[in-house]
């Protein structure tokens, strides 16, 4: 009888530890074993599409509002003065081949209520990082990365970024990065990439590149310094899919590496994933050398309590695998 | 052995093994609500408070933006069990629809409201003096907590700015980002 007792009390300590592990599994089932693009690497001396035909028009003598006429023709777009450059258009507001975004604030305020204390809250995010500790030694990353539902709504979750971070902060705490992800404003998943606070405050900001092809396909995404520091900073390129898209300023040289899940929301409520975000072959530029990151990466988020994302990491093919996805509504 | 002893011996065994697993079970739930209590003791910052008489160097609009700084207090405290001084800042959004906080190409149509992220530098006798930002310290990217404010609403931020000094004399607060959108 009381062996049966003693079998019985473990039969239900290994259905409580398998519903558990199951339930974790059951997320990462949902991960399509679509090819990996595999640990790319940008050539050497790359020389972006953009700066080519700036150099092919400044030797016609173009001028530069020319030179921009003719490459906007083209579907490329630069800085004149600091020669960032990025493909495609960097959108406006006005533009109707965006995602829609509605500010998450408009129905709620009708007219400024100077020194009154509204009755919105403020809203909140949540994130969920792996952190390179407190290293700041790399000039770039490559990584492939699925970026799974991404999921909002009308009542949850209502921005939805899942990303990767590049930058240092400045000496005084203001950040300076640059990243490039997947956002989900409005239930439209696009390819993005975004600076903020760099040393030239006319470069920050969008460039919506365009509508992802699968939330399971692992696209691949770097970031790359290329070792020249001109009188705005120092350059860096951003690819998607080995696809050169922009390029731009960092303050640093030297930069911290973090991948992101990015909640908000105004109810205090967010919408739970379907399919998780899923990085995978991650690799970090130090040096002049590519190396698998697979060492000194460490997990923080916000702190909120109760926590609404979840996250695992693991090393496998000698790299960091991360996945992230929204367990919790609140 | 006879059968009654060796019955008699297999029942204590069956007994010791009962002993035995009981006693796992009840260490392994003990083991298990312990570290749930302590976790969660963990991530409450104490309420454990000194009032602090260190002079606020910067009210009113932060670094040319149209947020307003209504006030400030501090206090010497605890946060995730290090020693802090802890800021609370009262602000104000005063950007709107006519005149929004930077775009930067972003798709929204802005009604004013901003995204901001504040820190503080604390000074001793005139010194500047090391101390981390701790509120959040696992928010990409900013590193703080991100802020949303509706235009013309006012709220009440805490800074938790990790140092052992007691003897602070005044503070600034920094606003290290703002911008129209939800930043990434």
């Amino acid at each position: 009888m009381r062996r049966k007792v003693t079998n019985c009390f473990a039969a239900i300590i290994i259905a409580v530890l398998a519903v558990v592990f199951m339930s974790n599994i059951a997320v990462h089932a949902q991960i399509n074993s679509s090819p990996s693009t595999g640990q790319w690497q940008p050539p050497a001396n790359f020389v972006n599409p953009v700066a080519i035909k700036v150099a092919e028009y400044k030797a016609m003598n173009m001028s530069d509002d020319q030179i921009t006429a003719a490459l906007t023709a083209q579907g490329m777009g630069w800085d004149p003065i600091t020669g960032a450059a990025w493909m495609g258009v960097l959108i406006a507001p006005t533009e109707t081949n965006a995602p829609q975004v509605v500010d998450p604030f408009a129905e709620n305020i009708t007219a400024p209520v100077s020194s009154q204390t509204s009755s919105v809250s403020p809203q909140t995010n949540v994130e969920a990082d792996v952190l390179m500790g407190s290293s700041y030694n790399y000039m770039g990353f490559g990584v492939d990365m699925s970026c799974g539902s991404v999921a909002t709504s009308s009542t949850g979750t209502n921005t939805h970024y899942v990303t990767t971070h590049i930058g240092k902060a400045y000496s005084d705490g203001t950040p300076c990065w640059t990243e490039v992800g997947v956002c989900n404003y409005d239930g439209g998943l696009w390819f993005y990439t975004y600076e903020g606070n760099t040393p030239v405050p006319g470069e920050s900001g969008w460039q919506y590149v365009c509508a992802i092809n699968s939330e399971t396909y692992q696209n691949a995404y770097c970031i790359q310094l290329n070792g020249v520091q001109d009188q705005y900073g120092w350059q860096y390129n951003i690819y998607i899919n080995e696809q050169w898209e922009r390029s731009g300023h960092l303050q640093a040289q030297l930069n911290s590496v973090n991948f992101a899940d990015e909640i908000f929301s105004t109810t205090g409520s967010y919408t739970i994933d379907s399919i998780n975000a899923h990085w995978v072959n991650s690799e970090l530029y130090s040096n002049g050398v590519w190396n698998d990151w697979n060492s000194g990466a460490s997990f923080q988020n916000s702190g909120n309590n109760p926590m609404p994302l979840s996250y695992d990491d693991y090393i496998y093919s000698n790299c960091y695998v991360y996945d992230a996805w929204t367990s919790q509504t609140t | 052995m006879n059968k009654r002893s060796r019955k008699s011996y297999l029942f204590m065994k069956s007994k010791t093994r009962v002993k035995i697993a009981a006693g796992i079970i009840i260490i392994v739930t003990a083991v298990t609500i312990l570290s749930l209590v302590v976790i969660n003791l963990a991530q409450k910052p104490s309420r454990e408070v000194l009032t602090s008489n260190a002079k606020l160097n910067n009210a009113g609009y932060l670094a040319g933006s149209k947020l307003f700084l209504v006030s400030a207090n501090a206090a010497y405290g605890v946060h995730g069990g290090q020693a802090c001084f802890i800021i609370t800042a009262t602000i104000r959004n005063d950007y709107t629809a006519q005149q929004p906080p930077p775009m930067d190409n972003s798709t929204i149509n802005s009604s004013g409201t901003a995204y901001i992220g504040l820190t503080a530098t604390l000074y001793s006798n005139n010194a500047q003096i090391s101390a981390n930002d701790i509120t959040s310290p696992g928010s990409a990217p900013l590193g703080v907590p991100q802020i949303a404010l509706a235009s013309g609403q006012t709220t009440t931020i805490e800074i938790d700015m990790a140092t052992s000094n007691r003897n602070i004399s005044s503070y600034t607060i920094d606003l290290i980002a703002v911008e129209g959108y939800s930043i990434p």
